[in-house]
Parts: structure tokens; C-alpha cells; sequence
């Protein structure tokens, strides 16, 4: 057989190369779609993970008081979460503000209490 | 001789490019320490154990070597001693941080212990220390020898300017021995960008809550490091005193400056020059920045931010009640 022979690609091969390709591109958006995460408030005590609450469903505003000590009393909001009144000395978990984006956070030490919004795509860091 | 068809080579092809798209298992954790809320987050195979050991490596640094407030660790034993033989862990970090002592001319300093308990005793007792109380604590020279440090007279070492940053020094060599293709460690405001690719970094905003940023910079893998007068301080009669002292007064100094962000190739200097750079001023810290191949973002209360020529471009600004410099 020659060389010659070989007709390296034909009309049908590319119709049926395109159709696996587009085959391809549309499995590839069902399986993998962009990541975009709601704002879902983590609350750990103690390096210890207590409650995960998603903001966007927060139906109305309520007071959760969280068992450590000193004692500390956080404000769940619909899209935002902030520590409503804390015993430590200091009240840096206060001064923290309303958590609303996504990597906000708010931290008390003599606690140990750490309020997150977790991480999302459009900053990667933090710096402070 | 049979030969492949080429729709065959398209289709083995076609099969295997959705692997290039499963981006590896990211994880991610927190935890305290380090006084701050330390967050790291990894993309790779072996993301998880990895996430593991950088916690365990810090908080053993934090505990063992560093923390000023634990009575057995290798800083108390050393401050309480006056002089005893050094870790060669510590020791490395002592020396760069003299040599960032030298190079800034003294605008940074590690052994400020003393005076940041007197500014928090001058909190509680809400009272202004007098300029009296600092002169016997305005450092001199310490030196490192035979494994030793020397020259601390009545002063106390505290590693807090440059902690931070070394824990993120410490992540980078176990991100470097791992298979993470990317990662962000991030120690309070000291970070380690890890891996190829760009990212972005939100800059707190001086005057707003604490969750707001004045901008944001993108910027390839490194370390980046923020000094602000707003994070630590004491409150007497109504003003504001930040944990950021001169060295050479004993007070926080008085240039307008609110904060200094430092991108560096190491923790330890990026966390160092935010400090000292802080001191210095924008103009001033032009050689310790070039010395040690760092860039600066430096924003005063008149509403002005400074950036070193390098990062202009790559710093967006978020509030338009701010003008940005670049500094030359």
C-alpha cells in the first residue's frame, strides 16, 4: 500500500470529530460547573465546628448564643451574620463588624469562637 | 504494515481532554493560633494530609518556639534567662530579623517586648506613659554569637512583628515538599500565595468595618504582609494608640500613616517591612523595599495610597474617595 493511499482525513471524519467535540463540551458543562457557592456563615467553638447556616435562607433575624466562655451571643440576618454582645475584655469579635461576603470573619480568642463566611472564588486571600 | 486512522488518534484525544479540566481535590481548614485565626486552603493530591501537617508545624512553632505568652516556650525561657542557646530554628530567624534591625536603620526591632506591656498596662490604667518610661528600653545593639544572643540588657524579645510571617516561611516548605499545585495560607493578615497563576487579594479598608476592602491586588505566588493602626492598639482618653511603636520613642509613630502592605519572596520579611516600613514612611522605605526586592502599598489618613511602581498596575482600587500615587 502506498503512501498515497491514505487520505489522512476524510469529509465524514470531520463531521464526526465535530459532533464528539460538541459531545464532549456538553458533557463537560453538566459535570463541571462553575463553582459559586453561597455565603453559608461556619461557627466553630473551640476548633470545634458547631453550626453551618446558609444566609441566603435566614428567614427572619434571631439571636443564637453560643456555650463557651466567656459568653457571646451571635446575630443570624438574611446575608449577613455579626457578634451581637461578648463578655471577653477585649471585644475584637465586635469590632469585627457585619460578616456579608464570602471569606469575611470574625474571631474571638478568649472564646475561642471563630464565625467564617466561606471562602469564595473572587478573592483568594484576605489581608488585614 | 497496519496503521493507526487518524480519527482513531482524534478519538483517544477527544477521551482523554476532560482530564485536564477535573481540577485536583481542594481542601480547606482553620484553626487558632499564633494569637490570630489561622485559614489555609489546597488544591492537589495530596491536599488533605498536607492541610494537616502545615496545622501541626505551626502550632509547634507557635507553642514551642515563638508564643510570648506561654511560660515554656523557647522566647519566655530565653527573655526570663537573659541570654540561653538558641535553637538553630530560632537562631535563623533571630538573624534575619537583626539583619532587617540593621538595614531599616532600627525603625524595626525585636525587642519592643517591654515597651508593648507598657502600653497595655498604660490601657488599663488609662493614663499616657511619659516619654521617662521608654529610655531604658530604646534598644542598643543586640548580637548573635556561638549560638547565643546577647545585649538585651532589661528589654524583651517578642517575635510578634515577624511571627506570623514565619509560619507562613514554615507552610511554604511543606507546600514545597507536597504534591498541592497551588495554596493560601493565610496567618491573620500575613498570607502565603502558593502556585502557579495569579491571585487576587483584598486589602482591608482603613476606615470601614474590618470585613471591607480599599482594593484589590493581584499578584503572581508570594508572600504578602499588612501592618494597620487600626488592628491592635489601646484606647486612653478617647485616642487611638497603635501596637506599632518606634523603635527610637517608644510611642506609635507619627507619619499619617494607617497602613503598609508589603509583597516579599519571604514571610518573615514581608511581615518584618510591613512593620518597618510603617516606621520609616512611604519615602523612606524605598531602600529596605529594594534591598530585600520588595513593593509596597502604603495608604495615610489624607485619603492617599502610595504603591511601589511594580504593583500600580496590578492594584484596583474599590473606593473612589481614595487617590492613588505611585511612588517612584
Amino acid at each position: 500500500m502506498k503512501n498515497s493511499d491514505i487520505k489522512l482525513i476524510k469529509k465524514a471524519d470531520l463531521v464526526i470529530m465535530l459532533v464528539i467535540a460538541l459531545f464532549a463540551l456538553i458533557l463537560w458543562l453538566i459535570f463541571f460547573p462553575a463553582k459559586k457557592k453561597a455565603a453559608v456563615a461556619v461557627i466553630s467553638v473551640n476548633g470545634q465546628e458547631f453550626r453551618r447556616i446558609a444566609l441566603d435562607s435566614v428567614a427572619g433575624p434571631y439571636e443564637l448564643p453560643l456555650d463557651c466562655q466567656p459568653p457571646l451571643a451571635l446575630m443570624i440576618e438574611r446575608g449577613c451574620v455579626y457578634v451581637l454582645w461578648a463578655e471577653c475584655p477585649d471585644k475584637l469579635c465586635i469590632r469585627a463588624g457585619k460578616l456579608r461576603k464570602n471569606g469575611d470573619t470574625a474571631v474571638c480568642l478568649p472564646a475561642g469562637v471563630v464565625v467564617r463566611l466561606e471562602a469564595g472564588e473572587w478573592l483568594d486571600a484576605f489581608t488585614y | 504494515m497496519r496503521k493507526f486512522s487518524p480519527l482513531a488518534c482524534v478519538f483517544v484525544f477527544l477521551f482523554f481532554l476532560p482530564s485536564c479540566f477535573v481540577s485536583p481535590p481542594a481542601e480547606e481548614s482553620s484553626f487558632l493560633a499564633m494569637d490570630t485565626l489561622v485559614s489555609l486552603s489546597a488544591e492537589g493530591r495530596d491536599a488533605k494530609e498536607t492541610l494537616s501537617r502545615i496545622e501541626d508545624r505551626i502550632k509547634l512553632i507557635d507553642g514551642a518556639i515563638l508564643s510570648a505568652h506561654r511560660p515554656d516556650s523557647e522566647i519566655s525561657r530565653l527573655n526570663s534567662s537573659g541570654s540561653a542557646p538558641l535553637s538553630p530554628e530560632l537562631y535563623g530567624w533571630l538573624e534575619t530579623s537583626l539583619e532587617i534591625q540593621k538595614k531599616s536603620s532600627g525603625a524595626f526591632d525585636i525587642s519592643l517586648g517591654k515597651i508593648k506591656l507598657l502600653w497595655e498596662d498604660a490601657g488599663k490604667n488609662q493614663s499616657l506613659p511619659l516619654p521617662k518610661a521608654f529610655e531604658s528600653l530604646i534598644s542598643g545593639g543586640l548580637q548573635l554569637s556561638d549560638g547565643k544572643i546577647s545585649g538585651l540588657d532589661n528589654r524583651l524579645l517578642d517575635l510578634g512583628a515577624v511571627g506570623k510571617g514565619i509560619a507562613c516561611d514554615e507552610a511554604g516548605k511543606i507546600l514545597q515538599n507536597s504534591r498541592c499545585a497551588r495554596a493560601v495560607v493565610s496567618v491573620g493578615g500575613s498570607i502565603l500565595l502558593y502556585g502557579g497563576g495569579n491571585f487576587k487579594v483584598g486589602i482591608r479598608h482603613p476606615e470601614k468595618g474590618a470585613q471591607e476592602i480599599i482594593g484589590v491586588l493581584e499578584t503572581y505566588g508570594a508572600f504578602v504582609s499588612t501592618s494597620g493602626s487600626y488592628e491592635r492598639g489601646v484606647e486612653i482618653g478617647g485616642a487611638w494608640y497603635p501596637h506599632i511603636f518606634d523603635p527610637k520613642t517608644g510611642y506609635p509613630p507619627e507619619n499619617g500613616l494607617v497602613s503598609v502592605t508589603v509583597r516579599a519572596g519571604s514571610g518573615l520579611v514581608s511581615d518584618a517591612l510591613s512593620t518597618a516600613c510603617f516606621v520609616l514612611g512611604a519615602e523612606g522605605s524605598a531602600p529596605l523595599l529594594k534591598f530585600y526586592g520588595a513593593q509596597a502599598i502604603f495608604i495615610n489618613d489624607k485619603k492617599e495610597i502610595y504603591t511601589s511602581e511594580e504593583l500600580a498596575p496590578y492594584f484596583a482600587l474599590e473606593d473612589n474617595a481614595y487617590s492613588v500615587f505611585i511612588l517612584k
